[in-house]
């Protein structure tokens, strides 16, 4: 067992991130794209510097374990890069999270979109720390500071991740819900969570807030979009989350009130279409 | 395509292979590690979260909840027993013990692996 197979793979990995091409009409989202090649470049110099690290230790029981645990890694960081530089979500989702970041003032945020199993936002920097926390570097490169250097680069040139589910790709009715997991980034970085003064004190508050708000700014659009996707996964309250019939009840509420000031301007035939809608699906789910 | 934050569990798989590099060389140096400190930062809590996939602070709805099979609980408290021998490791009679508890948890690895290679 040696560790020569675990620099071929991480040569390997390293050839197929520059490999997959980055070819966009769009100078913004190109570079986003490649900002993200370039992070999880670095996030392959940390392991192979864990790598280093290992090899000049003596492990005659557990050498084969190591090779395990760094080929394993190199394979889910290609797999990670590849969720996001193979994302199937059409460029003119990116345009409209752009536009929506540009509307709320975060002119310079880089983001990128990334396909897995649900809706969620995260950044580059979390999912390395999610990777490596409280695993320290291997003894005989830890006074070296090597690895320190590169973690720090990636979180100074951190950006956000927004995850949608595979299957919504195609589905632009499930678009504004990219924006829930947009505004998640402003909301940290705004620290948007001084809005809770006076609000009940419960746990998933931030995940209300941020409903409203996105129906605020989206309109009956948004409503819609969570009604119809929440009904696929109609879930009770949770330590981070209100339930779906909460969800919608919010929604319904907000919308009544942005009836009432007069802030909708569709056609009142479609707002009270939407509202009966939104009214059935909670009606529906609260009596079961 | 890759499809969920599995780097929890990846996370659980380097501390524990931390836990076996720091009896492997301390078999050799007779002396405690800085590998063996990170695998005694593991909690019992944080294996169960990543096995159940418990990240959910910004996902759109919350996970479905998973129960543990019993291979997993198994394997949880395999590191349990380990980490509680190397906190008494002066205590320890035999080298054999040290071996064996490497090979138990080595093989409990896989279980990880394997939760990791289905998500």
């Amino acid at each position: 067992m040696s560790f020569d197979v675990v620099i071929e793979s991480f040569t390997r990995t390293e050839a197929h991130i520059k490999e997959v091409p980055v070819d966009i009409p769009y100078r913004f989202q190109m570079q986003a794209l490649n900002r993200a090649k370039e992070l999880y470049l670095v996030w392959l110099d940390v392991y192979k510097a864990y790598a280093d690290g290992y090899r000049k230790e003596i492990l005659p029981r557990t050498k084969r374990h190591v090779v395990r645990m760094l080929n394993s890694f190199a394979d889910k960081l290609e797999g990670k890069v590849r969720e996001v530089l193979e994302a199937r979500m059409p460029n003119e989702a990116y345009i409209l999270v752009n536009e929506f970041f540009k509307q709320l003032g975060q002119k310079m945020v880089t983001f990128v979109l990334a396909e897995g199993t649900s809706f969620e936002q995260t950044s580059i920097f979390r999912l390395l720390s999610d990777s490596l926390s409280r695993i320290g570097a291997p003894r005989p490169v830890r006074a070296s500071g090597s690895i320190d250097i590169y973690i720090e680069k990636i979180r100074n040139r951190d950006i956000p991740v927004i995850y949608y589910e595979q299957g919504q790709y195609d589905n632009v009715l499930s678009w504004p819900l990219l924006l829930h997991e947009a505004f998640h980034h402003v909301f940290a970085t705004e620290r948007l969570d001084r809005l809770s003064k006076g609000c009940p004190k419960v746990s998933w508050l931030e995940e209300a807030l941020i409903d409203m708000y996105i129906v605020n700014y989206f309109g009956p659009a948004y409503a819609l979009s969570l009604a119809t996707y929440l009904q696929g996964c109609p879930h009770e309250t949770t330590f981070s989350h209100p339930s779906f019939t909460a969800r919608i009840f919010i929604a319904l509420q907000y919308l009544s009130r942005m009836k009432k000031d007069n802030k909708l301007l569709l056609s009142s035939n479609h707002i009270s279409d939407l509202y009966d809608y939104l009214l059935k699906v909670w009606d529906e789910y609260k009596k079961s | 395509m890759q499809t969920k934050n599995s780097f929890p569990l990846q996370n659980i798989i380097g501390r524990i292979t931390h836990g076996l590099i720091g009896l492997d060389i301390f078999l050799k140096e007779k002396k405690t590690n800085t590998y063996l400190d990170d695998f005694l930062t593991l909690k019992e809590e944080e294996i169960k979260a990543a096995l159940v996939s418990a990240y959910a602070r910004t996902k759109l709805v919350p996970p479905a909840e998973i129960q543990l099979s019993e291979e997993q609980s198994a394997t949880i408290k395999c590191v349990i027993r380990t980490q509680k021998m190397i906190s008494n490791l002066d205590k320890v009679n035999s080298e054999k013990e040290i071996e064996a508890s490497i090979e138990e948890l080595g093989m409990k690895l896989d279980v990880i692996y394997q939760a990791m290679l289905s998500e």
